[in-house]
């Protein structure tokens, strides 16, 4: 049996250029190592009989069909929608960035497709937001499986060029969804600090719980450049031609610092952070997003 | 600034390298895009200026780091005393190679000097097994003295207390020469000299070194004195005591190499010199040798062989292999019995030379441990005959017929002298050039002269020719109270204040004689006149008688009263023969007349010997010096009207056997119809087989052309001197007193040199090395906080 861990490996999941065969083989490769099957339904609308497969819940089973047939099935329910969930995925110029398998925006689209995979399995709604300094796509909340294609083919065909504007964009998303929901955002947020601090207090103010997903490439957070380098802004244009091991403290010190005022932001504000490296599996960003599922539902 | 390895110090370009490196890497550095763009550039705005401090102090520090490694490798040297505590960068051996005769010294077939050659070798030797830098200076005292003497040619004026200003670098064998890993390859050339026949001293090579060692106050200095160490130079060394201790100081190290390991016997020819005579050809000519015992124990039954070289009977042309040009014949040898320690025997050799020419006389002793003192040689210039000026004050000559008579008697005795009378009024006529061709001139019975002919007479003294004087009675008492008082009176216009004669005249007196008294009327002095006559049992003189003579005036004032003396007295001891150096001659005063009413003394045998005495004494001051010392510049003048420019000289041999070098020389003019020929050790044409020639003893055969085509030759004589055979050397004991308050280790060449060693001596490179490691550290350091080495993985 092949180890499902490692669909969620960013080198594996490079090999799978389909978004959509790269979102089903990470959650099903993710949900088939855990104890406890996520899905279950909050309907009470029978639909039909299923075998018993080890992971699900023992409280699904259907004792009586045990006691007639002496076979294990758990009952399936036509599962109401329950969640509005909204993928805000960043694909300014500077996401593009990504000396590992995966780029920055590659990483976001992909935890951005696992994320819709499961939550239209949910029988959730999902909505999908790409953005730079403007909103590029935007589709609504949806529950059907065909919106899943939808959100597969807007992710593999986002440019990302233009430069990063939270603030402009958060504002609008504030106004595009009045409805409160669950909104996973997945951005390097490299741009005006203060204002994408105030755009996500903005947001959480208006009642969405949020769930950030601070995209980082492994160079970014390292800085392991030794010979002498020319630095070029990919948002801005900047140059600059330096010893990169003499800068590297300063550079390391400066960015610890944006994290953390990154960090202490959101979590001033309640807002679930991940820093997430775009060298690390997945899983932690869906165990993020399924933590802060439940938390959402709790709160129902 | 210096180099021990100049070539290296190219090396310096090596600085350039950190530098080159540095911006070749920011040119070549790699493109790439980033989005973190605001951390680094507030990186870069904060650390910027640390950063290029720090970059710029890394860079500066790795040239610098480059710079010590290249100097290090060059070893740097430096006269600078801000660097003074650094120590001494390297350590400089001066050595001071005695190549006088005496290092001639031979035991066990190997001379001093070669042993002085060893020690030579055993140091440098040592020096090269040192890790640090020496250099070598060679001196030998004779190159250094010969320049010494170029540098200031009027010799007489040389003041031995008074340092001389020769360059160092025309002198020396080796200069500054960094010892070698193979030392024999800087020693090849000094390893070919060989001592010189001169007397040389080690004093003008101190004076040398001194200036050297001043010029380089950085270094390490070890001054080697090799020499003989003969009580001769170093028994009472008081000028070279201060030359020592002018150069002694806390960086210089003497070290006195003692090259002879014990005294030896040896004889020396002290001299070799014809006797004051007539030269002239077919008239025996008697050479006088003088040996020399400088042994300890009594030498016995010396033989000494004399070789007579006859130049008029050769083919005309030099003949380089041949030891002379000349024909040679062996002399029957000269036996000398017995000679004390430090004393001297003289015999005597007679030669005949039937044709005039410039002839060679050479004596030779048996071998023994100085082989220069050896061999010596006279030249002599025999002429056809000697011309002979007699003044007569009688018309008739009357007085001139005992001198004609006793200097050429005509017949088979050859006296070699050519007679010729004149009246006084041919000195007056006569000019200085036409008095020159005269070796001597005889004035008899002259009542007064011209003073144009007293000036002649004077220029001709001074120029060193000889005058007789004689009076008679053709002189008047007032000539002789007036007339001669102008002749002992300065000459006007003379270059010489001295009168002609020094003293006046009272007049002819009568010699007065007491019954019974038996003292002879004439009483000869020691002189080199009446040398023959003396030494016997009676009197010579005893039928001597003298009747009147001219007294003299003792109360005149003539500012010469003190230079005569007495050759002949009376019998009451009043002078009759004066001898009176004036300028290079001299005059003879005979106080007396040859008259019978003065005098019976032409009659008696001892006349005719004193009287070829007298002309050979008179005329030997104009004489050529038959020999010279070892070294002195050869020199050739003659008119040129009469030879060619062109002449060759050929050199002695450096072997017995060997081949004598020629050298072609071209006379100069050096006045109206004047040539001169000149040959000098400081001459540039010199090679060194003719360097190493002229100063050794020998027969300097001068080579010309006439005008009408006839071979012409004037041989030049230079003998070692004889203080070079000397052996008396000088105990450590007395060295040690001697030069008191002189800091110096005394050794041996042949067994002190091997245990000497150059420990203790610091070295500046070992203080760049520690700079460099100092460096280095606070280059890594540098580095690492300017985070060029790579973070640790975690």
């Amino acid at each position: 049996m092949p180890d499902s861990k490692n669909y969620l490996h960013p080198e594996a999941i490079r090999r799978i250029a389909s978004m959509e065969l790269r979102a089903r083989n990470v959650v099903e490769g993710f949900l088939s190592g855990m104890h406890r099957s996520p899905y279950f339904g909050q309907s009470v609308e029978f639909v039909q009989h299923r075998q018993y497969v080890p992971g699900d819940d023992l409280r699904h089973i259907d004792w009586k069909v045990w006691g007639r047939q002496d076979r294990l099935y758990v009952k399936q329910y036509e599962e109401d929608t329950n969640l509005r969930c909204t993928l805000l995925v960043d694909a300014s110029a500077s996401m593009a960035y990504g000396r590992g398998p995966l780029s920055k925006f590659d990483y976001a689209a992909t935890i951005a497709a696992c994320m819709a995979y499961m939550s239209l399995r949910q029988q959730d709604s999902v909505g999908l937001t790409v953005f730079d300094q403007k909103i590029r796509t935007k589709l609504p909340w949806r529950t059907s499986r065909s919106h899943l294609q939808t959100i597969y083919k807007s992710l593999e065909q986002s440019p990302v060029t233009d430069k990063t504007d939270l603030t402009k964009v958060f504002r609008e998303i504030n106004d595009t969804y009045p409805k409160r929901s669950l909104m996973v955002i997945a951005s390097d947020f490299l741009g005006s600090e203060r204002e994408t601090l105030k755009g996500l207090t903005a947001l959480r103010s208006s009642g969405h719980d949020i769930l950030v997903f601070h995209i980082m490439d492994d160079d970014e957070l390292d800085f392991p450049f030794n010979d002498p380098t020319r630095f070029e802004g990919m948002e801005t244009i900047d140059t600059l031609t330096c010893n990169p091991r003499a800068l590297r403290d300063g550079y390391l010190e400066s960015l610890q610092k944006f994290l953390d005022r990154v960090r202490h932001a959101c979590a001033s504000a309640r807002i679930d952070y991940q820093l997430v490296r775009t060298s690390r599996p997945v899983d932690a960003a869906l165990s993020a997003y399924l933590s802060a599922r439940m938390a959402h539902m709790r709160k129902r | 600034m210096q180099f021990a390895y100049s070539p290296l110090a190219w090396g310096f370009l090596l600085v350039l390298v950190p530098l080159l490196i540095h911006l070749i890497n920011l040119v070549r550095h790699k493109k790439t895009p980033w989005a973190a763009m605001e951390f680094l550039l507030e990186s870069y705005r904060k650390n910027r200026r640390w950063v290029w401090l720090k970059q710029a102090l890394l860079i500066a520090s790795r040239m610098l780091a480059m710079a010590l490694l290249v100097g290090m490798l060059a070893q740097w040297l430096t006269d600078s005393k801000m660097f003074a505590w650094m120590g001494r960068s390297s350590v400089h051996h001066y050595v001071i190679l005695d190549d006088s005769a005496s290092m001639q010294d031979s035991a066990n077939n190997k001379s001093a000097y070669q042993n002085g050659l060893g020690a030579i070798a055993s140091i440098a030797s040592i020096a090269k097994q040192d890790s640090q830098s020496h250099l070598l200076s060679i001196f030998r005292a004779s190159r250094v003295q010969i320049a010494a003497r170029d540098s200031n040619p009027d010799a007489q004026l040389i003041d031995p207390s008074k340092p001389n200003d020769v360059r160092a670098d025309s002198v020396a064998d080796l200069l500054a020469q960094t010892i070698p890993s193979d030392p024999s390859s800087i020693l090849t050339k000094i390893n070919s000299t060989q001592p010189t026949g001169l007397e040389a001293s080690v004093l003008d090579c101190l004076d040398v070194v001194s200036r050297l060692i001043q010029s380089s106050e950085d270094e390490k200095s070890i001054v080697y004195i090799m020499s003989d160490y003969r009580n001769k130079d170093w028994g009472n060394p008081i000028t070279i005591r201060q030359r020592l201790q002018a150069i002694q100081s806390e960086s210089v190290e003497i070290q006195l190499i003692d090259c002879v390991e014990s005294r030896h016997e040896n004889l020396t020819i002290t001299s070799i010199e014809p006797r004051q005579e007539v030269l002239a050809a077919g008239v025996p000519t008697m050479v006088n040798v003088t040996v020399q015992n400088h042994g300890t124990t009594a030498a016995s039954n010396v033989s000494v062989r004399v070789a007579a070289v006859d130049y008029s009977a050769s083919t005309g042309e030099p003949k380089p292999s041949d030891r002379f040009s000349g024909i040679v014949t062996e002399l029957p040898p000269v036996l000398i019995e017995r000679i004390e320690p430090g004393e001297s025997a003289t015999r005597n050799v007679q030669v005949v030379f039937p044709k005039s020419g410039s002839h060679v006389v050479q004596a030779e002793l048996p071998p023994d441990s100085i082989a220069a003192d050896n061999q010596a040689s006279c030249v002599l210039d025999i002429a056809e005959g000697i011309r002979v000026l007699l003044v007569d004050g009688d018309a008739g000559g009357k007085h001139s017929y005992f001198f004609e008579s006793a200097l050429d008697p005509g017949g088979n005795a050859k006296t070699g002298l050519l007679i010729q009378r004149e009246r006084p009024e041919y000195l007056r006529d006569a000019d200085a050039v036409a008095l020159e061709n005269y070796a001597c001139i005889i004035l008899q019975s002259i009542p007064s002269l011209d003073p144009r002919a007293l000036a002649n007479l004077h220029s001709y003294v001074s120029g060193g020719g000889g005058l007789a004087l004689w009076f008679g009675d053709d002189i008047s008492m007032n000539d002789y109270l007036r007339g001669y008082s102008a002749w002992a009176k300065p000459i006007p216009g003379a270059t010489n204040s001295l009168p002609l004669i020094p003293f006046a005249l009272s007049g002819p007196v009568e010699l007065t004689k007491e019954p019974g008294d038996a003292t002879p009327d004439v009483l000869a002095q020691t002189h080199p006149i009446f040398a023959p006559l003396l030494g016997l049992s009676n009197s010579p003189f005893q039928f001597v008688r003298i009747e009147r003579y001219v007294a003299i005036d003792t109360k005149s004032e003539t500012g010469a009263e003190k230079l005569w003396k007495p050759v002949a007295s009376l019998r009451n001891r009043d002078p009759l023969m004066v001898d009176y150096p004036l300028g290079a001659g001299r005059v003879l005063i005979a106080l007396t007349s040859l008259d019978r009413r003065w005098s019976n003394w032409p009659q008696d045998p001892t006349f005719v010997v004193a009287a070829l005495k007298m002309v050979g004494y008179l005329s030997s001051f104009k004489l050529p010096e038959t020999s010279r010392p070892t070294g002195t510049a050869l020199r050739w003048d003659f008119s040129s009207q009469e030879m060619l420019p062109e002449t060759r000289l050929v050199l002695p041999a450096s072997s017995a056997r060997g081949v004598r070098a020629q050298v072609q020389i071209n006379a100069t003019d050096v006045g109206e119809n004047s040539l001169r020929a000149d040959y000098g050790s400081s001459s540039d044409t010199l090679t060194s087989d003719a360097a190493r020639a002229l100063n050794s003893s020998g027969v300097f055969e001068w080579w010309g052309t006439s005008i009408q085509g006839d071979p012409k030759v004037k041989n030049s004589a230079r003998n070692t001197p004889g203080v070079e055979g000397d052996t008396q050397r000088v105990t450590p004991t007395d060295l040690a007193r001697t030069l008191s308050g002189v800091k110096f280790n005394y050794r041996s060449a042949m067994s002190g040199i091997s245990d000497m060693t150059l420990a203790g001596l610091s070295n500046r490179n070992m203080l760049l090395l520690g700079l460099l490691v100092a460096l280095l550290m606070a280059e890594q350091w540098l580095a690492w906080s300017a985070s060029y080495h790579l973070p640790k993985r975690s």
